[in-house]
C-alpha cells in the first residue's frame, strides 16, 4: 500500500480519485490546494503525489516547484493531472518538476497503470540505498504467506540492486521456498549449519546453496528426513558471514524463532518483516510477537509491520488493525490471485506477473526496507 | 472508457479553452445540465457563464493569470475553442451521422490560421455553406491545429475545433 497524495480544488475529482486509490489497495491523503498539499508533504511523507494544475490560492506548478525545493520530498513521484493538456503545458509542468503530465482525460485504467510504474519504479531507485543487508520475514500467524513474500522480496532486492541476494529458508523441514522456486536442491541449511560448526568457510557455505539464477541463491530447507533443531550459535555464525559476503540476505523465518532459545538472533537483522493476515487471530499473534522483538531489544525502526491478504475479502480494514496495534502499519499487500498461479508455476509472483498489483505492492515493500 | 473527468465531471459544468487573438482562457462553463454545443448554439444569449477562469496572454499561452471565481464571455469574440476529448467523442459521433467526406481545410482567422477536415457533402460546389449555417455559429473542425500567424511556436491541437463563424476570413478545402 502506498500513501497517495492528492491535491485538487474539485470536490468531485478527489472523491474519485479516493475511489480509484483505495480500490488499487493504497492510502489517500486528500488537499483541496497546494498549500495544504505542502503540509501534507512534509507531516505524510507520500509516495506519489496527484495534483491538479488549476487550483486557487498556488497553481500546480508552484506547488510542483515547492515539493521539489525540499530536500526530503524532492524525490517523490508527481503526475500532474489537468484538463489544460497542450504541449506547451506539459512542457512547463516537467520543467516545474512534475514526474509526468496527463489529461484530466486519461483513462482510470490508463491512469492508474501510470500510478503503479512510477510507484514502483520509485521503489526500485529507493531500495538501491540498501547494502549489506540481514532482513528476516516471520509471522506467529500461520498462513500469513511468509514464505511467498519472502520468495518476492528477494527478487525484488536483487532485481533493484542489480546484485546477489541470498535467500534462508530456515525451516527446519519441509519450508516451500524452493518449491515455489521450482528448484531441487541438493543440501540444505541444517547440513551446512553442521558444516558452520566445524569451519568458517565462506566457499563451503556456498556448497549448501542452489542457484535460482546468476544473482539469487537459495539455502533451502530440509524436504525429507527427521526435523532438525538448530542452536543460536551456527545461526550467528551464519548471519555474519552472509552479512560480510551478500549485499541482500532474507530470512524466511520459522514462527519457532521467535518462540524458542533462537529469539536473540533478531537482534542481528537490520530489518525484520512481521507479517499479519487481516484477521482478529493475526492481532493477538502480532501483539505478541511485538512484546517478543521488544524483549530481545529490537529497536522499532528495525520493525516493518505488514499485512498480507491472503484471502479475497472479509479482511479487517487497515484502520482497525492500527487501532488493535497501537502502531501504524507500513505495507498492506491486496489480494492478488495471480499469487496461486504463480506458486502453482512455481515461479515468483514478480517474474511470473510482474505487472499485477500484488508484485508492484511487494516492490513497494523492499523499497520500506531502505 | 471512462476518463478520469467524465466520472468526476458536475453535470452542470464544463472546462475548456477558449482562444482570442490575444489570449487563451481556460474556464468552466455553466452548461445547467445541457450539452456545450447547446450552450453555444443558444440564441436567448450572447454571452456564457464561467467559471474558475484563468488567463493566459496569448505569447506566453503556459502562464497563466487568476483565477477569478466568476466571469463572462461574449461569443462573438471567441475565435475558437479547443474541446476535451470527453466532448470530442459526443461531437465525431455527431457528425459522423451526416455520412458525409471529411476534407481537409485551411482557415484564416484573425491571428491565428487553423487546418484540420471539416465536413462536405459530395459533389457540392458551394464552399460557402460552410459559413452560412444558420444553426451553427461554430464550426466543428476535426484532427485540427491552430497556429498563431505572428508566433509560429504558438500553436495548439485537438481533436475538434470549433471555430467561430463569425471570425472567419477565408476558409479553403481541398475535395479533389
Amino acid at each position: 500500500m502506498a500513501k497517495v497524495l492528492v491535491v485538487d480544488d474539485n470536490q468531485s475529482m478527489l472523491m474519485v480519485l479516493r475511489l480509484f486509490l483505495e480500490k488499487a489497495g493504497h492510502e489517500p491523503i486528500l488537499c483541496y490546494d497546494g498549500l495544504e498539499g505542502l503540509k501534507q508533504v512534509e507531516a505524510r511523507k507520500p509516495d506519489l503525489i496527484i495534483s491538479d494544475l488549476m487550483m486557487p490560492k498556488m497553481n500546480g506548478y508552484q506547488f510542483c516547484e515547492q515539493v521539489r525545493a525540499n530536500p526530503n520530498s524532492r524525490d517523490i513521484p508527481i503526475i500532474m493531472l489537468s484538463a489544460r493538456y497542450q504541449g506547451v503545458d506539459k512542457e512547463v509542468a516537467l520543467k516545474a518538476g512534475a514526474t509526468d503530465y496527463l489529461s484530466k482525460d486519461t483513462s482510470q485504467t490508463a491512469l492508474m497503470k501510470r500510478i503503479e510504474e512510477l510507484l514502483t519504479q520509485s521503489a526500485s531507485s529507493n531500495v538501491s540505498n540498501i547494502a549489506n543487508a540481514l532482513i528476516g520475514v516471520v509471522s506467529l500467524r500461520g498462513g500469513s504467506g511468509v514464505t511467498s513474500l519472502a520468495v518476492n522480496m528477494t527478487v525484488a532486492l536483487s532485481a533493484a540492486l542489480k546484485t546477489q541476494a541470498a535467500l534462508i529458508d530456515l525451516m527446519p523441514l519441509g519450508g516451500h521456498a524452493a518449491l515455489m522456486l521450482g528448484l531441487r536442491p541438493t543440501s540444505y541449511v541444517g547440513r551446512a549449519l553442521v558444516g558452520l560448526n566445524n569451519n568458517n568457510n565462506l566457499e563451503e557455505l556456498r556448497t549448501h546453496f542452489v542457484a535460482y539464477s546468476t544473482t539469487i541463491h537459495l539455502l533451502a530447507s530440509a524436504s525429507s528426513g527427521d526435523a532438525v533443531v538448530f542452536s543460536l550459535d551456527p545461526l550467528k555464525k551464519l548471519t555474519a558471514l552472509l552479512q560480510s559476503n551478500f549485499p541482500i540476505s532474507l530470512f524466511d523465518l520459522p514462527r519457532a524463532t521467535l518462540e524458542s532459545d533462537l529469539a536473540p538472533l533478531l537482534k542481528s537483522f537490520s530489518k525484520i518483516v512481521l507479517v499479519l493476515s487481516p484477521d482478529i487471530p493475526s492481532i493477538q499473534s502480532t501483539f505478541l510477537a511485538l512484546q517478543i522483538l521488544n524483549k530481545q531489544g529490537v529497536p522499532d525502526d528495525r520493525i516493518i509491520l505488514v499485512v498480507n491478504e491472503t484471502m479475497p475479502q472479509g479482511g479487517l480494514p487497515m484502520e482497525t488493525l492500527e487501532k488493535a496495534l497501537k502502531r501504524p502499519l507500513t505495507v498492506k499487500i491486496p489480494f492478488e490471485p495471480e499469487m496461486i498461479v504463480a506458486i502453482n508455476n512455481r515461479r515468483p509472483l514478480l517474474l511470473h506477473s510482474p505487472k499485477s498489483g500484488g508484485a508492484a505492492a511487494i516492490a513497494r515493500l523492499a523499497s520500506t526496507l531502505v | 472508457m471512462d476518463t478520469v473527468s467524465q466520472i468526476s465531471q458536475a453535470i452542470d459544468r464544463v472546462t475548456v479553452d477558449f482562444f482570442t487573438g490575444s489570449y487563451r482562457f481556460s474556464a468552466s462553463v455553466i452548461v445547467n445540465k445541457y450539452s456545450l454545443i447547446n450552450v453555444l448554439r443558444d440564441k436567448t444569449t450572447n454571452h456564457l457563464n464561467l467559471a474558475d477562469v484563468y488567463i493566459s496572454p496569448i505569447d506566453k499561452p503556459s502562464d497563466m493569470i487568476g483565477p477569478y471565481p466568476r466571469g463572462a464571455i461574449a461569443k462573438d469574440e471567441i475565435s475558437f475553442i479547443l474541446l476535451p476529448r470527453v466532448l470530442e467523442r459526443v461531437g465525431q459521433e455527431r457528425l459522423q451521422n451526416q455520412k458525409q467526406l471529411e476534407v481537409p481545410v485551411f482557415i484564416t482567422l484573425p491571428f491565428f490560421e487553423i487546418q484540420g477536415l471539416s465536413q462536405w457533402r459530395k459533389g457540392d460546389q458551394d464552399v460557402k455553406k460552410l459559413l452560412l449555417t444558420d444553426t451553427q455559429k461554430f464550426i466543428p473542425i476535426l484532427q485540427a491545429k491552430a497556429q498563431h500567424t505572428y508566433l509560429p511556436t504558438v500553436n495548439f491541437q485537438s481533436s475538434i475545433i470549433l471555430v467561430n463563424q463569425l471570425k472567419v476570413e477565408l476558409l479553403c478545402i481541398d475535395d479533389a
